[in-house]
């Protein structure tokens, strides 16, 4: 078996898998714990635990509810529009518009802040919309790649059903694919946490772990920004687990059984 | 020797080309050398309709030959007609959704279940009865009851094509073509398959079956007509471009068709394989 955990290719258990890397965890842990010395800018796991839990019992709660109900809102907002954008580039007309939409993914977020914050009001709405904005990028670019891989013997399957245009863009593209709308968000997370963070750092007064994150590196209290880092990781995971299930559960991505 | 007789032209192809830019895929299909004619055939007391082999090697244009057959792409040149009322004597150019099409690949779709997808091709047909009672029927007749809730992704070859072909029965059509129907599949898939043509072509004088297969030796034993697509040589030997007819044998005409495996058969696949290895 230790010979296998190191041979390329080889297949492993799921469960010896789930405990190497439990394993690997303790270990990091266990360095984290014992081995950082003490008076160094690197903080140490004890100093990482405590900060959390001053965190916590100072509204660490409150700032996690406000990103995630931006994460949620923005999210929501941002597929319909890329939806309503990347399914129209099968109708020709719209093709070069939404394909223009996927190269606006190479301009900086922070470019039309101000032009949005008068736009906007700022606030909430300023958050709301560059998150939006910015997301729909990622998000068509991706959803557009799943259109254009869809074969065209699906198409043509259609096609001989005697089924119209219209009936087959809704049948082929959207229902058919509707799996992969979650896969796109899964994939498409880590940016969309780090867009929630930088903008939440824009207007501290709304909350969320972006503006905790900005004050906590003014005040280089290190311990704290390690506790923030890891919260942001283990709600990433979280996301990633639940949307990874969420799109395991269709049937084109059940496993098959006898 | 089966007796039989031959009535309205079905489906014919006249002078079909097809290039895609300046590259000739298809050249002069159906022409006064070797027409491509589809009879209905008519036997004493029987159900009898047509099968059709389309034979030749690969990238010969056989599956260029058979989206056109399928309305679905146009051909640059030519026409292929049907019938436009199976009574009458009036024809039109194909269109797309005028005849069944089961591709190579059995596409399905990826999150309905048989059922469902089902249902989606008895919308499109013209029934009378309840979509329900026409698909249990169907599942029952093609022994496929057992997977109606199954998906895609839990069928065998053998099931997915027969969900394939069944859609596109229930959209109404009599002519279908099959691409490939043969490949990739395992010997009691291969025996389903032929039985389906079979039931397809027994079930309506009209139900037309168009079928290719690099598989000659199968091709001669369920046919009723073959036709070998490849590439012509010119009078210097060398290959003119773009796939065309290059010979056709009735196997009706020969008293061969609709009868056992036998010496007859393998002397016309022998020519045919003869034919094909210098195309």
């Amino acid at each position: 078996m230790l010979k296998k955990l190191f041979t390329p290719f080889e297949y492993i258990d799921k469960k010896v898998l789930y405990a190497v890397a439990g394993f690997q965890v303790l270990l990091l842990a266990l360095a984290w714990g014992f081995l950082v010395p003490e008076k160094t800018f690197f903080p140490r796991l004890p100093e990482v635990m405590h900060a959390w839990g001053e965190m916590w019992k100072n509204g660490l709660f409150y700032h996690l509810y406000k990103t995630l109900s931006l994460c949620l809102t923005a999210t929501v907002i941002s597929i319909l529009f890329s939806c309503i954008v990347s399914y129209s580039s099968v109708i020709p007309f719209f093709r070069p518009i939404a394909n223009f939409f996927t190269k606006l993914r190479y301009n900086p977020i922070q470019g039309f802040t101000l032009f949005l914050t008068t736009a906007t009001g700022g606030g909430r709405n300023l958050q709301i919309t560059l998150l939006v904005i910015f997301m729909s990028f990622y998000f068509i670019t991706a959803l557009m790649s799943v259109i254009d891989s869809i074969p065209e013997e699906d198409y043509y399957r259609r096609k001989a059903m005697k089924m119209s245009r219209w009936q087959i863009l809704w049948k082929v593209v959207i229902k058919d694919r509707a799996d992969f709308l979650i896969e796109v968000i899964r994939q498409n997370l880590s940016i969309t946490f780090m867009m929630i963070v930088s903008v939440e750092a824009m207007d501290k007064s709304q909350g969320g772990l972006g503006a905790l994150l900005v004050d906590t590196n003014r005040a280089l209290n290190f311990p704290k920004i390690f506790a923030l880092q890891l919260t942001i990781l283990f709600i990433g995971i979280l996301l990633d687990t639940a949307l990874k299930y969420f799109f395991s559960q269709f049937p084109a991505n059940k496993k098959r059984s006898a | 020797m089966n007796v039989y007789s031959e009535h309205n032209c079905l489906i014919e192809i006249n002078h079909l080309g097809v290039k895609y830019g300046d590259k000739v895929i298809l050249r002069d299909i159906g022409n006064e050398t070797i027409p491509f004619r589809v009879n209905d055939v008519k036997r004493e007391g029987m159900l009898q309709g047509q099968i059709v082999a389309i034979l030749g090697r690969s990238g010969r244009g056989k599956s260029t030959l058979f989206r056109n057959l399928a309305g679905i792409e146009k051909p640059s040149s030519g026409r292929i007609i049907i019938p436009k009322t199976f009574e009458g004597t009036e024809y039109k150019n194909i269109a797309e959704g005028d005849v069944g099409f089961v591709q190579q690949t059995f596409p399905l779709s990826r999150n309905q279940s048989v059922y469902e997808m089902l249902q989606d091709a008895v919308a499109m047909g013209d029934h009378k009865e309840p979509a329900d009672k026409i698909i249990d029927e169907y599942l029952r007749e093609w022994g496929l009851t057992a997977q109606k809730n199954q998906y895609a992704n839990q069928l065998s070859g053998g099931q997915r094509q027969r969900v394939a072909i069944i859609e596109q029965l229930l959209c109404s059509h009599f002519f279908i073509v099959l691409d490939e129907p043969f490949s990739g599949l395992d010997v009691k898939n291969i025996e389903e398959v032929k039985d389906a043509i079979q039931k397809l072509t027994s079930s309506s004088e009209i139900n037309t079956v168009l079928f290719s297969t690099h598989n000659i030796e199968l091709a001669v034993s369920i046919a009723d007509s073959i036709y070998l697509v490849g590439y012509e040589k010119d009078d210097q030997g060398n290959f003119k471009e773009g796939g065309t007819l290059l010979t056709h044998y009735d196997l009706k005409k020969m008293g061969i068709a609709w009868t056992p495996y036998s010496k007859e058969h393998i002397d016309i696949a022998e020519k045919l394989k003869k034919k094909m290895l210098e195309s």
